[in-house]
C-alpha cells in the first residue's frame, strides 16, 4: 500500500480510530492491532512475501534470545552468525543474485570464454532491505550486550513490521523502537498535531516536488542525447529535489503516522542541501542507513582508529557497500565511489568535521562564503546523483559528457509547466530554509504569527497537494 | 483527541469546498474525455472512437438537420480502447441517453478496429479491454462535478484545469461533445506524424482479431438505437496508407460484406460514399478544417437521403 493511495487514505483513519478508541486499554492487544494492521498493509503489494518477514522475524527473535542466554561466546557467535546469515542470504539471493550472475557472464565473456547469460528474474520484496537490517541491528545489539532480548513476539514481530517504516524506513534501532512496544502509548494533542504537520509536509515533498520534477527529469535521462546542455542541466538539478522530495517525504510521512500512533521514530534526512561539504551532507542524508552503517561495517573494520590507509580502506569499503545497499547495478557502486573521492580530500586534512551545527544558525541568511559552500556541495552531489540515475554507466558518463557543452548556453526547451515546477522548488527550498532549526520544515513555522497566517500556510500547502499531485506515483526507495 | 480530531475536521472543510470550486471549473479543456460524463443525458447521439470524436461536429449536423430531425445530436465517441462495440460502451450509452418524444437519428461510426479485440479470446466479453477502463468503469454519466473520474481517471493534475483555463490550448471538448484539437499543419511534421501512426498501426494490428461477440454487440447497439430514430452507419476516411492496413484488421470477414448484412438486416443506411479529399492530422484524425468539411458533406448525405 503506498502512502500517497486512497487505499491509505482509508486504511490509516480505521487503524488511527481502532487504535485509540478500542485497543488502547491492552497493550498487548494495541501491539498485536499494530502487527495485524502492519500485516495487511505490507500485503497489499504482495502478499506472497509476508511470509520472508515472518520467516526473518522469526529467525531473529529465536536467535536473539539464544543470543542473550548465552554464556558460551562460540554459541553466541553460531546464533549471530545464524541471523546474519538469513538475512543477508535473503537479501542477497532476492537483491543480488540476478546482478552476480550478469556480472560473471560478462566477465567471462570479456575473457574470450562463452557463457550464456542466465537469470531468476526474481521479484525484489518491497522493504526487504529495510527490515532485514533493522532486525540485523537486533541481534548484533544483543550480541554485544548493548540490549536485552525481548520474549514478547508479538510485540517484536510487530517492531519488525511496524508499517509506518515497513518498506522504506528510516531503519530503526532495537534500542530506539522496540522498548516503545512495552510502554503505554499515550494520546497527545501536540504530539498529534506536530505528525499530522510532518505528514503535510511529507505529502509536499512527494507529491509536488518529487513527483513533478520527476516529469522533466525522465524526458531528460530518457532520451539526453537529443537535448541540450541547458536541458539536462535542469534535469539533474532537479533529480536532486526528486529523490529529496521522494525520500525525505516518505521518511516525513512515516515518521508523522508514528507520532500519530503515539510512537517516535528517528530522524531520517535533516535539511541535507544546505551541507557545507561532503561530510556533513552524509550526517544529514538517509541519517538512519549512514549511522547503520557507521555502527554495524564502518567502528567493526577500526573506523579510523588504525593506520591512515586502515582508515581510508574503510572509508571506502562503507561507502561502496551503501552505494551497492541501494541497488544491484554497477551505478551504484560508483555513486558510492564518488561519494567516497569527495570525502577523502576532507578526511585527510582534517575537515571532515569542521561543519557540525546548523548553517546561519544565528542568522536569516548564509554569508557569501557559506552560500558558496552550499552551492559547490549541491554541485557535486548533483553530479553524483546522475550515476544514480541513469540505467547504466555509459547513460551516465554520456549524460554526464552532455553536459559539458556550448548548448549550456542555450534558452532550455521547456513548457511553462516546467517554469510553474521551478517556482515549486523555489518555495520549497525557501521553506527548507526558513525551518531548517527544526525536525522538518514546518514544524514550528509561524508559531508566533496569528493563527490565520499559520493555517493560511496550511492550507496553502493542503491545496499545492490536491492541485499538483499526479497519478499514484511509486516511491523511489520502493526499489531498494 | 476530541479537540484534534474536531479541529482536523473543520480545517479539512476549506481545502475540500476549494478542490470542488476547481473542479467546478473544468470546461472540456483539461481533460478529453471528462465533459462528456458531465453533460445532461442527451437526445441523439454519435458514436465511434477518437477518429469520430474529433471528425464529426454535431453542432454542423444539427445545424443543416434542423428541419428534418428534433433531437440534438451530440457526440459521444471516446477511443478504440474505451469505445469499441461492446457491453460496456452500449451500457453507457444507455445511461447516456435521453427519453425523448420527437424525430431524431443516431450516427453509428463503424470501422474494423471497432468489432476487434487484441484480446487471446476475442469473443469473450468478460475478458474486453475496456471493461478495466472509464467506459465501463463511470455509471454515473451525467453528473457535474464527476468525482469518481476526476479520482479515478482524469490524467493530469488537477491544476491543469485553472491553467488550461489561463493558458491557450490546443485541445476542447465542445458543449455538443465535439473534440477540438489543434495541431500544427507544418507537412514535414504531418508527415512524421503519418509515418508513426503507419508504423504504429502495423504493430497493433499483429495483436488484433475479429470478434464475433463485438460484431453482435454493435448489432444490439443498432438495434437499441433503431427503436428510438433513424440510425446511419458511417465509415470514416483515414489516410490512403491507414486505410490499407484497416482493411487488413479483419482477414476472415469480409468487412463491406459484414456491413451488407447489418444494412439488410437492420434496414439501415450505410453512408461510405466520400471522397477522400480530406486532411489529417496524423493519417487517422481529420483536421479541423477537415472535420467542418466532412461533417457539412455527411450532413448532406443525411439530409438527401431523408429527402
Amino acid at each position: 500500500m503506498l502512502f500517497n493511495s486512497f487505499e491509505f487514505l482509508l486504511f490509516f483513519p480505521v487503524v488511527f480510530l481502532l487504535y485509540w478508541f478500542v485497543f488502547q486499554r491492552n497493550l498487548k492487544a494495541q501491539n498485536a492491532f499494530i502487527l495485524v494492521a502492519s500485516y495487511v498493509f505490507y500485503s497489499w503489494w504482495d502478499w506472497r512475501f509476508l511470509g520472508l518477514i515472518a520467516f526473518s522475524s522469526l529467525v531473529d527473535y529465536i536467535c536473539g534470545l539464544k543470543i542473550g542466554s548465552e554464556e558460551d561466546t562460540f554459541k553466541r557467535k553460531v546464533y549471530l552468525g545464524i541471523s546474519l546469515g538469513v538475512n543477508l542470504g535473503l537479501l542477497g539471493f532476492f537483491k543480488y543474485f540476478d546482478f552476480f550472475i550478469d556480472s560473471t557472464v560478462q566477465m567471462i565473456n570479456t575473457m574470450g570464454f562463452q557463457a550464456n547469460p542466465y537469470s531468476l528474474q526474481l521479484i525484489l520484496p518491497v522493504g526487504i532491505s529495510f527490515y532485514t537490517f533493522q532486525t540485523m541491528s537486533y541481534t548484533i545489539d544483543i550480541y554485544r550486550r548493548k540490549f536485552e532480548p525481548t520474549k514478547d513476539i508479538i510485540a517484536f514481530f510487530a517492531y519488525v513490521s511496524f508499517f509506518p517504516q515497513l518498506v522504506a524506513g528510516p531503519i530503526e534501532r532495537a534500542s530506539n523502537l522496540l522498548p516503545q512496544f512495552f510502554k503505554q502509548r499515550i494520546f497527545y494533542y501536540t504530539k498529534a498535531m506536530d505528525g499530522m504537520r510532518q505528514i503535510l509536509w511529507g505529502f509536499f515533498m512527494k507529491l509536488v516536488i518529487a513527483d513533478n520534477c520527476a516529469v522533466f527529469v525522465n524526458q531528460a535521462f530518457n532520451n539526453p542525447e537529443s537535448q541540450p546542455a541547458s536541458n539536462l542541466l535542469i534535469g539533474a538539478v532537479f533529480f536532486s529535489f526528486q529523490i529529496y522530495g521522494d525520500f525525505g517525504g516518505y521518511s516525513n510521512i512515516a515518521i508523522g503516522t508514528g507520532k500519530l500512533l503515539g510512537f517516535n521514530l528517528m530522524q531520517n534526512f535533516a535539511f541535507p542541501y544546505f551541507s557545507r561539504d561532503i561530510a556533513e551532507f552524509w550526517r544529514r542524508w538517509h541519517i538512519s542507513l549512514s549511522t547503520w552503517f557507521r555502527d554495524y561495517v564502518y567502528i567493526p573494520l577500526g573506523g579510523s582508529k588504525g593506520s591512515k590507509y586502515q582508515s581510508l580502506r574503510n572509508i571506502f569499503i562503507i561507502f561502496l557497500v551503501s552505494g551497492f545497499w541501494h541497488g544491484a547495478n554497477w551505478t551504484f557502486i560508483i555513486w558510492g565511489g564518488i561519494h567516497a573521492a569527495l570525502f577523502i580530500p576532507l578526511y585527510l586534512f582534517g575537515k571532515n568535521r569542521i561543519n557540525i551545527g546548523i548553517v546561519s544558525q544565528n542568522k536569516a541568511f548564509p554569508s557569501f562564503y557559506e552560500l558558496g559552500q552550499i552551492l559547490v556541495t549541491f554541485s557535486l552531489v548533483t553530479l553524483g546523483w546522475i550515476f544514480f540515475r541513469s540505467p547504466d554507466l555509459s547513460a551516465a558518463v554520456g549524460y554526464t559528457q552532455g553536459l559539458f557543452d556550448m548548448s549550456i548556453f542555450q534558452m532550455p526547451q521547456m513548457d511553462i509547466r516546467v517554469y510553474l515546477f521551478m517556482i515549486l522548488v523555489m518555495v520549497f527550498i525557501v521553506l527548507e530554509w526558513g525551518g531548517r532549526r527544526e525536525e522538518f520544515a514546518i514544524q514550528k513555522m509561524a508559531f508566533h504569527k496569528p493563527v490565520i497566517i499559520r493555517y493560511g500556510l496550511y492550507y496553502g500547502l493542503v491545496m499545492a497537494v490536491f492541485l499538483f499531485a499526479r497519478k499514484e506515483q511509486e516511491f523511489i526507495y520502493f526499489q531498494f | 483527541m476530541n479537540r484534534f480530531l474536531a479541529k482536523l475536521l473543520i480545517f479539512s472543510f476549506f481545502p475540500v469546498v476549494t478542490l470542488y470550486g476547481v473542479f467546478l471549473l473544468e470546461n472540456g479543456t483539461a481533460d478529453p474525455f471528462y465533459q462528456r460524463f458531465t453533460t445532461p443525458k442527451q437526445e441523439a447521439l454519435i458514436l465511434g472512437n477518437s477518429k469520430v470524436a474529433q471528425g464529426i461536429i454535431p453542432s454542423i449536423l444539427n445545424e443543416e438537420l434542423k428541419g428534418i430531425y428534433d433531437g440534438k445530436l451530440y457526440n459521444y465517441s471516446f477511443t478504440v480502447y474505451n469505445s469499441p462495440y461492446g457491453p460496456a460502451y452500449l451500457e453507457s450509452v444507455k445511461k447516456k441517453l435521453a427519453d425523448f418524444e420527437g424525430k431524431r437519428c443516431f450516427i453509428i461510426a463503424i470501422d474494423p478496429w471497432s468489432i476487434s479485440s487484441d484480446i487471446n479470446d476475442p469473443n469473450n466479453p468478460d475478458k474486453f479491454e475496456e471493461n478495466l477502463l472509464f467506459i465501463s468503469d463511470i455509471e454515473e454519466v451525467t453528473e457535474k462535478p464527476n468525482l469518481k473520474y476526476l479520482f479515478k481517471w482524469f490524467i493530469k493534475s488537477y491544476y491543469e484545469i485553472i491553467l488550461m483555463r489561463i493558458k491557450e490550448n490546443q485541445s476542447k471538448i465542445h458543449e455538443d461533445g465535439w473534440y477540438e484539437t489543434r495541431q500544427p499543419l507544418d507537412e514535414t511534421i504531418q508527415n512524421e506524424r503519418i509515418a508513426f501512426m503507419v508504423n504504429y498501426y502495423e504493430k497493433y494490428l499483429l495483436k488484433y482479431s475479429f470478434s464475433r461477440k463485438r460484431l453482435s454487440y454493435l448489432e444490439e447497439t443498432i438495434s437499441f438505437l433503431k427503436s428510438k430514430g433513424d440510425v446511419f452507419l458511417v465509415r470514416l476516411p483515414v489516410h490512403n496508407e491507414i486505410l490499407a492496413i484497416e482493411n487488413r484488421v479483419i482477414e476472415e470477414e469480409d468487412f463491406n460484406e459484414l456491413m451488407g448484412n447489418l444494412i439488410n438486416k437492420f434496414n439501415v443506411t450505410f453512408l461510405n460514399n466520400f471522397q477522400n479529399r480530406y486532411n489529417f492530422y496524423d493519417g487517422v484524425h481529420l483536421d479541423i478544417e477537415s472535420a467542418k468539411a466532412y461533417s457539412q458533406e455527411l450532413a448532406n448525405q443525411i439530409s438527401n437521403f431523408t429527402e
